[in-house]
């Protein structure tokens, strides 16, 4: 067992419990996402892994427990007592998310999906767009600003998920199964861009993955099976930062966040 | 006896029908999602079937009725509503047909991938849609048959018509039943050709859509063409006799609604565009490309605004001649037109209502996906509101002007410019625009709940 002292919580969760019904999805968890930190979550289907997620990403309220988010310099905000609006209102501040299905706007441009957050929050439309150019052209996808998503890869559409999960700068970031539909070259280059966009900008991720080999480039495992966290692995690399190395072969700095917290 | 892990010999009768019969049986049971998107075409159907009814019972009733010397004149007038609501009509039936032939896209590209062909999960589709059509006619012909003594009510020629008089017949009753079903089909077949089925998914083409400003040049050219004939009326019906001559005049209006269809799809487009170009908030860009890409459809989720209003100002300007002649020897005449132009009208928010409602139902349907993923980013919920009311009231404005501007277009060589601008023409045209936009934002706030449900459900 690797000895290294654990970050700074970003996210810290106690006690969380969700059930369906008869049903218990999440039987008191408790689990504590560090600033910088990647952290994968596993487990067969039925597991919960994907309603911890929700609980954690202020989709879904927990039944009982609590998570706090911590914010640079400011008190934590206690996420599971608030209403559908707050959360909603935290998710479009604080956290980013990247789906399986990448879930972008058809219709809209590649820059103007990854500028879509910004835009969210109120920011000017020129701004925006020139930040979001920034992480487009970090991740790769210089000069395809204006293709529609129809005219992207799977991949390509993937990193435009990834540059609008982090064009707010935002803290966190949830991932869902988010190599699911690649192939597995394709899939090591986006998990390269996600760990670039997220803890090589010492910002945290949490990636629930059915993929032993996305897992294992995470600074550290959970396994998940009943509700409950069963097994944790604190992978080796923790502390060498090697997305910084892969983010290398990206190309290009990555932007800075325009929104100051 | 050696070939045990052998499948099944394929028997004769698995023929490509037999096959598709199967699957359509197995796919149409209810599912727990799916219940919305088989009940609201059934009901749109059904409502499609019944007003036809009521309105082509009511044109035969009139065709037939001995009204002595205005005979001529009450067949004219009611072909010529028949001809004003067919667009209507044709709208709603295609909505439903579009939401009944989508809402099993998934679990066709399942099929695809498990072997299915195009074509039999093609056939698939347009049977099933077929037979929604079916079944919502035949509770159209119900609902008729339970409006009918209301219909009766009606008062034309002096009094309560009754209903004998407007009973359509059973031959009409049989032909608007095959009919509908028929449309159905033909529209699953169209709204196929615009997806591809593929085993990995059925995907709806997001290309950015061409621009079509050649469109608008040919369609106003017809625009004056139109009115030229019109404004010449007594020329072209000296030259081609009165029946004839009536009978241009009627697939004038029936021309300048097709026109209407057409330009408006361009007019959507190029509006979007440059809603998206300006769009300082995500709501507008993303209503802006909604529009910009899909503009046929969003042309038609308000198009029978376009019609009503058209309606509007064509049955003002009527209203405005009976008021005229209400003085008269033909008193019961004009009472009836404007019976008849109410009826008309009323028969048209029924029409758009439900077109409204479908469409609406097949559109948070279908972008299912992006509204929750929309949601998980933190977009709030007026937000999204707000994009989907824009592609909804931006084309809607352009279609009830679009449509009074054609109406007046057509009626003002006839009538004259005293009675299209007449107080009692103007106040249909006024309520008529109250109302219809009225009864749009009721049906946007119905399918809200349905936004919800889908966030939720997802949850």
């Amino acid at each position: 067992m690797n000895t290294v002292t654990p970050p700074k919580a970003a996210l810290a969760a106690s006690g969380l419990t969700k059930r369906y019904g008869e049903l218990t999805a999440l039987a008191g968890v408790d689990v504590s996402i560090g600033v910088g930190e990647s952290v994968a979550v596993m487990g067969a289907s039925g597991s919960g892994k994907t309603t911890l997620l929700h609980c954690l990403a202020a989709v879904l309220a927990p039944d009982a427990g609590s998570v706090r988010l911590w914010r640079a310099g400011d008190a934590p905000i206690e996420l599971a007592g608030m209403t559908e609006e707050q959360r909603s209102a935290v998710r479009r501040t604080h956290l980013g998310f990247v789906f399986q299905d990448h879930l972008l706007l058809p219709e809209l441009t590649a820059l103007e999906n990854a500028a879509l957050p910004l835009l969210l929050l109120g920011h000017a439309r020129g701004s925006a767009e020139q930040h979001a150019r920034g992480w487009l052209a970090a991740l790769g996808l210089a000069g395809m600003e204006d293709r529609r998503i129809g005219q992207l890869s799977g991949g390509q559409a993937q990193r435009v998920a990834i540059a609008r999960a982090q064009v707010t700068g935002a803290p966190i970031v949830f991932a869902d199964e988010p190599t699911g539909a690649l192939d597995s070259t394709t899939s090591a280059e986006v998990l390269s861009a996600l760990l670039y966009a997220t803890t090589a900008q010492g910002r945290s991720l949490v990636v629930v993955t059915h993929d032993a080999d996305v897992a294992r480039r995470c600074d550290r495992i959970l396994h998940m099976r009943d509700g409950r966290i069963v097994g944790e692995e604190l992978r080796a690399h923790r502390l060498t930062t090697a997305a910084a190395a892969v983010g290398a072969g990206l190309g290009g700095a990555a932007p800075h966040g325009p929104v100051q917290r | 006896m050696t070939a045990v892990l052998a499948g099944p010999a394929a028997s004769p009768v698995s023929s490509t029908i037999g096959r598709v019969a199967v699957l359509t049986s197995l796919l149409a049971r209810p599912s727990r999602q799916g219940r919305a998107a088989i009940v609201l075409p059934i009901v749109a159907f059904a409502v499609t079937t019944a007003i036809l009814l009521v309105v082509t019972g009511g044109t035969r009733m009139f065709l037939t009725a001995d009204v002595g010397a205005d005979g001529m004149l009450y067949g004219i007038l009611s072909v010529l509503a028949l001809v004003l609501l067919a667009v209507p009509v044709a709208t709603l039936g295609a909505a439903a047909a579009r939401l009944s032939s989508r809402r099993r896209n998934d679990r066709l590209a399942t099929l695809r991938l498990l072997g299915a062909t195009s074509a039999e999960v093609s056939a698939l589709t347009v049977f099933e849609a077929t037979a929604t059509a079916l079944a919502g006619a035949l509770a159209g012909v119900g609902l008729y048959a339970a409006a009918l003594p209301l219909v009766g009510l009606l008062p034309f020629f002096g009094g309560p018509v009754g209903i004998e008089a407007v009973w359509a017949g059973w031959e009409l009753v049989a032909i608007i039943v095959g009919a509908v079903t028929v449309l159905a089909a033909v529209s699953a077949v169209a709204g196929l050709r615009r997806v591809r089925l593929t085993p990995l998914g059925v995907r709806r083409r997001t290309d950015a859509a061409p621009r079509r400003f050649v469109v608008l040049v040919i369609g106003a050219v017809v625009v004056v063409g139109l009115v030229f004939v019109v404004a010449n009326f007594a020329a072209v019906a000296q030259l081609l006799g009165p029946i004839v001559g009536i009978a241009v005049l009627l697939s004038i209006f029936a021309g300048m609604l097709a026109l209407l269809n057409l330009i408006g799809t361009p007019i959507i487009a190029a509006r979007g565009r440059s809603i998206a170009r300006q769009a300082t908030t995500a709501s507008a860009l993303i209503a802006g490309r909604e529009l910009a890409n899909h503009a046929p459809a969003a042309w038609r989720r308000v198009s029978g605004i376009a019609m009503i209003s058209f309606i509007a100002v064509v049955g003002g300007a009527g209203m405005a001649i009976a008021d005229v002649g209400a003085a008269g020897s033909d008193s019961t005449l004009f009472a009836d037109i404007r019976t008849g132009v109410l009826v008309t009208l009323g028969a048209g928010f029924l029409l758009l209502a439900c077109s409204i409602g479908v469409t609406q139902a097949a559109s948070v349907l279908e972008d299912r996906e992006l509204i929750v993923g929309l949601d998980r980013l933190g977009m709030p919920p007026r937000e999204l509101a707000r994009a989907r009311r824009m592609t909804v009231m931006v084309p809607l404005r352009w279609a009830a002007v679009g449509g009074a501007v054609a109406g007046g277009a057509l009626s003002l060589p006839l009538v004259g410019i005293a009675l299209v601008v007449s107080p009692i023409s103007l106040l249909v045209v006024a309520t008529t625009f109250v109302a219809g936009f009225g009864l749009v934002a009721l049906a946007l706030g119905a399918s809200a709940p349905l936004v919800s449900a889908v966030r939720r459900a997802a949850a």
